[in-house]
């Protein structure tokens, strides 16, 4: 599964690059390089069955852990 | 920033066709169709559903009306059926287990086909497991996407499996049959037809009592044959009382339900019956409440017309309709007494007062809420009844008129 | 950057769509279930004067995004950290939609597939439009939108046999608190994401009619979403607060003559046609939004990226659908307020304040 993620991120990346090198757009490119190598490593870990943190559930302890500092100070 | 207009996809080392190709080539296996397809030939249409307590008190047995679509045949010329009509056209299952989910699925041990109940008609539930309540029998039905909320809901004190196994009459299945009696209910108006949805709307005003159908077996010549003559008083999601006929006719009147069907009143003026067919029936309910008790306000408006006498009085002249008018508004009145008098025995609110107040006045109705009980069976209830007969049938005098003697 | 053009009206569309994304079959505040219609005017009302507010900012500063309108303010460091924000907002809008839109399918039809077979040609459909640029975007939504609201014609002919008037009573059995806080809830979720439009705005061919064309969007969105609400409580009645879709429920009641049954299927399709705008725009957004922050001359390539991230955003991020209420119910509108209302203010605060003391300088 996870060969299959990487083949699928460097296909993209086959089909993107040249025409930023060749419009000299290196700043695209390094900005599209970092992105596509920051979802590749997440989606590695997603695929992988690393538990990666509930998005809601974070902010949800986040509001409880605000509520209780408030509370308590009060 | 946005100075350069690109067009994208220009001067590319490869060519862009053949990456659309790999694309669509990628999406080929994923957009196959469904993942869990279900045809036809690998279903066991379930038209009917049965739920009853299981057999050591707990737990649910369910029996399931599969039908044999191949065995449902429409009778050739020489009324033998045509084709392989030799098996019964449908298949009863039972099957058990802790919750009707479980029972649901362990029906598939004995079942070739997986049980899709998306066709499912009627859910007919013992009178044994309605004692014990219904709410934790229909969760499973109202929670999964497959059966639907809409399809009829029934109690029996026979075993769900000998309703199924019944004469169906005129159709071939049975689950079908009663689908058909419950959706004729206007024809007499003395069944109160209640779908799984209707039954959680009830359920869900606290001081409501639902009220459920009753079918039974009735044995003639024989044949083993279904009758829905009684309805079952379901309190708190318990049974706890029946109404019959006359009374849930009672009920349907203060419900504003009634569709049709007829009355009988014994004719002005002479020994013998009429009997009215009612063609129209509107009721306006209101209830106003205080703190001291409520009041009910029922009227009834009833359009009708003569359908069949035994009598030899003519009764179609002005003076006669105007008796019959005043002897079915009599007759109605006993209807809904009688309704209102068992549900004062049984103290359950069948007929959705206190739902009423709640959506009127329910600032009022916080205050009464929680002893309605007591309001409730306290209640002055004014029932007017205004019948109009229109009709005669196609003939004014009766068959058996003889003139008056010397006339 | 992208280059295309459109109009006011389909600007309203989107607008339209947009609002109607997942609200279709997830409203919010159904504990007020037959009052919720009546509260929803209410938010209508917050949710325009909120984007009025907003829309300020881009009538003080025609033809820029909000990021750069951020960059002007707050100058370089404090824009980019408000952009990326933001950034973070459109991420969570979009995979917002897409989780429900996975639950949706994975509860109704699509009760065995898995979520990837789902979500991947989906997401794949989404990044496809959304490299083509906005033009595209606005005129795959005119059929769409206009189809979402024939069927909704459609369907008030189809439930007229079955609709009960009498669920609609008791109204305002509710503290005016309640219903004022779930107004509130209501006009930052979905009015109030209408705020990811200001990334869009400068898109428009005629600017001076583009605050017209928003809050009409808005409106016609709030109506729609208002008579949904309001035939789903005729129909389904009370039991409609314990289901999760309350408006697919209401269609699958439908029954005209037991010949026109099962008609879920129009739901399905309005949610998937209205989700689908609203996840293409929330990654529009996010990669135009990601291309200004870091000054780039082109957003396309970061595209695929960034739905790739998007994807990942909506696997983690609820683990359950009752999570989700809960967070909708709890969370969301601290975060709408924040994004759609505190924010947007406190820029056209601080540009006020600053256009002032900058006339006071020079005169």
């Amino acid at each position: 599964m996870i060969i299959f993620v990487v083949l699928v991120f460097i296909s993209v990346f086959i089909y993107e690059a040249p025409e930023l090198v060749e419009k000299e757009y290196w700043r695209e490119l390094a900005v599209f390089t970092l992105l596509l190598l920051l979802s590749l490593v997440l989606s590695s870990l997603l695929v992988s069955g690393v538990k990666l943190p509930y998005i809601e559930t974070v902010w949800i302890e986040l509001g409880e852990g605000i509520h209780r500092v408030i509370q308590t100070s009060l | 920033m946005g100075r350069t207009a690109d067009q994208g996809g220009r001067n590319r080392p490869f060519s862009k066709g053949g990456l659309r190709l790999l694309m669509i080539l990628l999406l080929i296996p994923l957009l196959g169709g469904c993942w869990d397809l279900r045809e036809l030939d690998s279903l066991a249409l379930v038209f009917g559903m049965g739920l009853d307590l299981g057999p050591q008190g707990d737990g649910y047995r369910l029996t399931f009306e599969i039908v044999r679509a191949r065995q449902i045949q429409t009778p050739g010329p020489d009324g033998s059926g045509g084709g392989g009509g030799q098996r019964n056209p449908y298949w009863l299952l039972q099957a058990t287990g802790p919750t009707v989910f479980e029972a649901v699925r362990n029906a598939t041990l004995q079942s070739s086909r997986r049980l899709f109940l998306s066709h499912t008609q009627v859910f007919i539930i013992g009178e044994e497991l309605a004692k014990s309540g219904i709410s934790p029998t229909i969760d499973f039905i109202v929670r999964v996407n497959e059966p639907r909320i809409v399809k009829w809901l029934l109690l029996t004190a026979d075993e769900p499996e000998q309703i199924f196994a019944a004469e169906p009459g005129l159709e071939q299945i049975t689950a079908l049959a009663i689908a058909d009696l419950i959706q004729n209910y206007g024809i007499t108006s003395k069944i109160k037809p209640v779908r799984v949805v209707d039954y959680l709307e009830t359920r869900m005003h606290k001081t409501s009592a639902n009220t459920l159908p009753i079918i039974r077996i009735k044995e003639t010549t024989g044949k083993k044959e279904l009758i829905i003559d009684r309805t079952g008083v379901i309190k708190g999601d318990k049974l706890v009382g029946y109404l019959d006929p006359k009374e849930t006719r009672g009920l349907l009147w203060v419900q504003d339900e009634v569709d049709g069907g007829v009355v009988t009143v014994d004719a002005p003026g002479g020994e013998g019956k009429a009997t009215m067919e009612l063609f129209n029936a509107d009721t306006k309910l209101t209830v106003e409440g205080n703190e001291h008790g409520i009041q009910v306000r029922i009227e009834v408006k009833v359009r009708s017309g003569l359908g069949a006498q035994t009598t030899s009085v003519d009764l179609s002249t002005t003076n006669q309709i105007e008796r019959l008018e005043k002897r079915q508004a009599e007759v109605i009145r006993e209807e809904i007494g009688a309704a209102l008098t068992k549900a004062r025995d049984l103290k359950a609110d069948i007929f959705g007062f206190g739902e009423y107040l709640y959506r009127h006045d329910h600032r009022r109705w916080k205050g009464l809420e929680s002893e309605w009980e007591r309001y409730f069976v306290g209640a002055e209830v004014d029932v007017l009844v205004e019948v109009m007969v229109e009709e005669v049938g196609l003939i004014t005098k009766p068959t058996i008129y003889r003139a008056p003697e010397g006339g | 950057m992208d280059q295309g053009k459109i109009s006011p009206w389909q600007l309203t569309l989107l607008v339209m769509s947009f609002t109607i994304g997942n609200w279709i079959v997830l409203p919010a505040g159904t504990e007020a279930w037959q009052n919720l219609w009546l509260i929803m005017i209410l938010a209508l009302g917050e949710g325009l004067v909120f984007a009025y507010l907003s829309l300020l900012l881009f009538r003080r500063f025609p033809g820029k995004t909000l990021f750069e309108i951020f960059a002007l303010v707050f100058g370089s460091v404090g824009g980019k950290f408000l952009s990326l924000l933001f950034l973070w907002f459109f991420l969570q809008t979009g995979a917002a939609a897409l989780m429900i839109f996975v639950t949706l399918l994975k509860t109704t039809i699509f009760t065995a597939t898995p979520d990837m077979a789902l979500l991947v040609p989906w997401m794949l459909i989404v990044i496809y439009g959304c490299r083509r640029g906005i033009e595209v975007i606005a005129r795959s939504n005119e059929p769409l939108i206009i189809a979402t609201i024939f069927l909704l014609f459609i369907s008030v002919l189809l439930v007229l046999n079955i609709f009960d008037p009498a669920n609609l009573l008791p109204l305002f059995n509710l503290p005016l608190s309640d219903a004022l806080w779930i107004s509130v809830g209501i006009a930052v979720f979905p009015f109030g994401q209408n705020v990811l439009f200001l990334m869009i705005l400068p898109r428009v061919n005629r600017r001076q009619k583009v605050t017209g064309a928003v809050l009409k969007g808005m409106i016609g969105a709030g109506g729609y979403l208002l008579l949904i609400q309001f035939l789903t409580v005729g129909v389904v009645g009370k039991v409609g607060e314990i289901y999760v879709f309350p408006s697919y429920e209401f269609y699958r009641m439908i029954d005209i003559a037991r010949v026109l049954t099962r008609l879920e299927l129009i739901p399905l399709l309005n949610f998937m046609t209205m989700g689908f705008i609203k996840i293409m725009l929330c990654l529009y957004a996010l990669a135009v939004g990601t291309a200004q922050v870091f000054n780039l001359r082109t957003y396309r390539p970061l595209v695929f990226p960034l739905g790739a991230l998007l994807l990942i955003a909506a696997f983690r991020f609820a683990p359950s659908i009752s999570q989700h209420l809960r967070f909708v119910e709890e969370v969301n509108p601290y975060f709408g307020l924040f994004y759609s209302v505190f924010l947007p203010l406190l820029t056209l605060g601080v540009a006020l304040v600053r256009g002032w003391l900058r006339r006071r300088v020079t005169s």
